[in-house]
């Protein structure tokens, strides 16, 4: 729950940020529903498809044809697993598992971006940054939990296309390169978006 | 016009930003069972043919320390039943105390109960009165009881340290103690059984 005020309160401040830098023309704020397919060693953690996760950015033009900003995006992970038994050597447990990975990438972004005469802008670029990655394993009545930051690398593409003259519809894919660290693999993921991108 | 857009678009945002977090989770008491199982990797099974299996299921734990407590029979005869009806599909034979058996099996149950407390300090705020004393509004509280039944092997053919027997295999089922009678013994008997399958060094045939 605190986590989520501080996501809140970060998207007030953006939308005052936006506000007032609406002035300039050349800023744009996007929001934006995000799902999400584990990759890799998350695929192999939880190979469920995640249709919870949302995502903000703030991103404004430094030359015609470049895109600056960041993001910040929350994408929850979540599956049970059938029951089932882990053995280690001489030992052997069984259970239902109940596996959770929330994740917190966020990134500084440069973009590249071209505008066609239909209103459709296509938008390909990087971001860089770390994750806050929270996983869990429930295993009856006790919990295995890993918090760490991972480095990122965010690949994107994306398009909007113009309702009107300061509203668009969003469309983007990312891939969430997470690099591995000493706490945990590298929870990889690609991210399907849809929101709309507002700017004037 | 655009802050109403924006506002809306900020309510959606945050309904979404809720609804993340924790999804699912177990959803029966029977879904949070589990059962451990370890053996020794000094005992030569090959070797273990007979058992001995005590009637009783102790209860540790119990303030009682001069007269032992059992589990009643009732129970008990769930859980030691259960497990012979293992212990001879498995190929193992069933002797008497005085016949010299190669392991002897024993159970015990171990129960613990949780409290678990509410306070609500945020309670009231907002009415000018600031925070309330934590406990000025009563407080709301749940409990729940886990329990966690252990099955001792113990090898009599090994020698004995200090007097000690050495243990060549041990269970362990943990889950909560809820439910009726039936349920619970339905689970006791599913997780005993889980307990022999996760381990094949057991088996004799």
């Amino acid at each position: 729950m605190k986590k989520a005020i501080y996501i809140i309160c970060l998207f007030a401040l953006t939308l005052n940020t936006k506000d007032t830098k609406a002035q300039l023309n050349d800023s744009y704020f996007n929001f934006y529903y995000s799902m999400g397919l584990g990759t890799g060693e998350l695929n192999d953690f939880i190979s469920k498809y995640s249709w919870r996760g949302v995502g903000m950015e703030y991103k404004t033009e430094v030359t015609d044809n470049i895109l600056a900003g960041f993001g910040v995006d929350w994408n929850v992970f979540y599956e049970d697993m059938p029951y089932g038994t882990f053995t280690k050597d001489n030992v052997s447990v069984s259970g239902k598992q109940f596996r959770y990975l929330n994740t917190y990438p966020m990134t500084a972004k440069l973009h590249y971006y071209r505008d066609s005469d239909n209103g459709v802008r296509f938008i390909a670029g990087t971001g860089i940054g770390t994750s806050y990655m929270d996983r869990e394993v429930d295993l009856g009545q006790y919990r295995i939990s890993n918090e760490t930051w991972q480095f990122l690398i965010v690949p994107e593409i994306a398009a909007t296309y113009d309702i009107d003259a300061s509203r668009s519809l969003l469309l983007s894919l990312k891939y969430n390169y997470n690099f591995k660290n000493n706490d945990l693999p590298s929870m990889s993921y690609l991210s399907f978006n849809i929101g709309f991108a507002f700017n004037q | 016009m655009k802050s109403k857009f924006f506002l809306a678009a900020g309510i959606i945002y945050s309904l979404l930003l809720f609804s993340a977090c924790r999804p699912g989770g177990a959803e029966y008491v029977s879904d949070l069972d589990i059962v451990g199982t370890a053996y020794s990797k000094v005992t030569d099974f090959s070797n273990r043919k007979t058992y001995t299996l005590s009637p009783n299921v102790l209860k540790v734990g119990s303030d009682n320390v001069i007269k032992p407590e059992y589990l009643d029979p009732a129970s008990a005869s769930v859980i030691t039943n259960q497990i012979d009806a293992n212990m001879k599909a498995n190929g193992w034979v069933k002797v008497d105390t005085m016949s010299n058996p190669d392991v002897s099996i024993i159970n015990s149950v171990m129960t613990s109960t949780t409290v678990y407390y509410y306070s609500n300090y945020w309670y009231g705020y907002g009415y000018g009165y600031g925070w309330y004393y934590p406990g000025y509004y009563p407080p709301t509280y749940s409990t729940t009881t886990t329990g966690s039944l252990l099955t001792q092997m113990l090898d009599l053919k090994d020698s004995a340290v200090d007097g000690r027997r050495p243990m060549a295999w041990v269970s362990v089922v943990n889950g909560l103690v809820e439910g009726s009678t039936s349920t619970f013994a339905n689970r006791a008997r599913r997780a005993i059984d889980q307990a022999f399958k996760q381990s094949p060094i057991l088996k004799k045939n």
